[in-house]
């Protein structure tokens, strides 16, 4: 059933692509996809790609699937492995989503990063006390990490 | 003139029937479970309405014992308050004897059967008799229920009020609020 649906995901991508995020899989195993995400023009990461790893679990879509961060990123929400502090990706998951809908979520994380459940403390209470220090430094890691 | 607006006739149900085989697959999404994402087997609705195959559903309400919800909606869902659906055609077995084949990536034990439906038994009007045999029960209905804000529940036949009848009803329900009022006043002084 995974994959079927898995498959029809893709499909979807495919025929409807999502404005700012792509994915797919990364090489032959349909449950391991890698994805882009164009940072979102109104925030610090303007200008920046990410890439993101998109882990299926067996039994997706009943499980959510893992999705990390392989372009460093200067936010509350995600830490320095990539781990994304996200509801939709734990205990909010809905075998409704889709890849697409999470990356659209991600993508509105990067715009509106919630500093009330961090997952780096220390940048949560600068964005909170100093945000144009924190954008500073969000602007000066996408133009080291995803550009070029 | 003629002749062009039969080449247009012409057209269209030709250009139609062009499109259908592309337009088959967002027609057949409204069927489609929305867990598998595939055409719903052994169909199930919530009572939100959102449709899904009855082993995806029974399999998501496994998943999450604590609070069950709607995948789609997150409203509040039960397995004894999903409803069936019987079509035509898929189920030639009756569908309470039939038990699903468990599917070989299913670890979580059998699917049971589907919950069955609701058999309401048949609402007889007593009242019908007065009206007119052309009469609509609705019409027949609608004006002794709404002057004491009555509204038809579970059972009723609960069409959309028309304009004119909401304005009925609202101003018999001023009329009352304003005689029970000066009926209080009698009553207290």
């Amino acid at each position: 059933m995974a994959s079927k649906r898995i498959q029809k995901e893709l499909q979807d991508l495919q025929r409807d692509p999502p404005t700012s995020c792509s994915a797919g899989p990364a090489g032959d195993d349909l449950f391991h996809w890698q994805a882009t995400i164009m940072g979102p023009g109104d925030s610090p990461y303007s200008g920046g790609v990410f890439f993101v790893m998109i882990h299926f679990p067996p039994d997706y879509p009943f499980k959510p699937p893992k999705v990390q961060f392989q372009t460093k990123v200067y936010h509350p929400n995600v830490n320095s492995q990539g781990s994304i502090c996200l509801d939709i990706l734990k205990e909010q998951w809905s075998p409704a989503l889709t890849i697409s809908k999470v990356l659209l979520s991600i993508c509105s994380l990067l715009t509106d990063p919630n500093p009330d459940d961090p997952l780096v403390p220390e940048i949560a209470h600068i964005y909170k006390t100093d945000r144009q220090r924190y954008e500073e430094t969000a602007r000066e890691w996408t133009r080291k990490y995803a550009m070029g | 003139m003629q002749s062009d607006s039969v080449t247009v006739e012409a057209a269209v149900p030709s250009r139609s029937s062009a499109a259908a085989p592309k337009d088959d697959a967002p027609e057949c999404s409204a069927f489609e479970c929305n867990i598998c994402y595939d055409v719903a087997e052994s169909p199930v609705v919530t009572l939100c309405g959102h449709l899904y195959c009855w082993p995806c559903l029974y399999r998501w309400m496994q998943v999450q014992a604590h609070c069950q919800v709607c995948p789609v909606c997150k409203a509040g869902i039960e397995q004894s308050k999903v409803i069936p659906i019987y079509g035509r055609g898929g189920d030639n077995s009756d569908p309470r004897q039939m038990s699903l084949p468990a599917k070989p990536e299913d670890q979580n034990g059998p699917v049971p059967n589907r919950p069955p439906g609701q058999r309401m038994a048949p609402v007889q009007r007593s009242g019908g008799g007065l009206h007119r045999g052309g009469m609509n029960p609705q019409q027949g209905m609608g004006i002794i229920p709404t002057l004491f804000g009555i509204h038809q529940g579970q059972g009723g036949i609960s069409e959309p009020l028309t304009a004119e009848q909401q304005h009925q009803a609202f101003l018999s329900r001023l009329l009352l609020m304003l005689g029970s009022f000066v009926i209080m006043c009698l009553l207290l002084f």
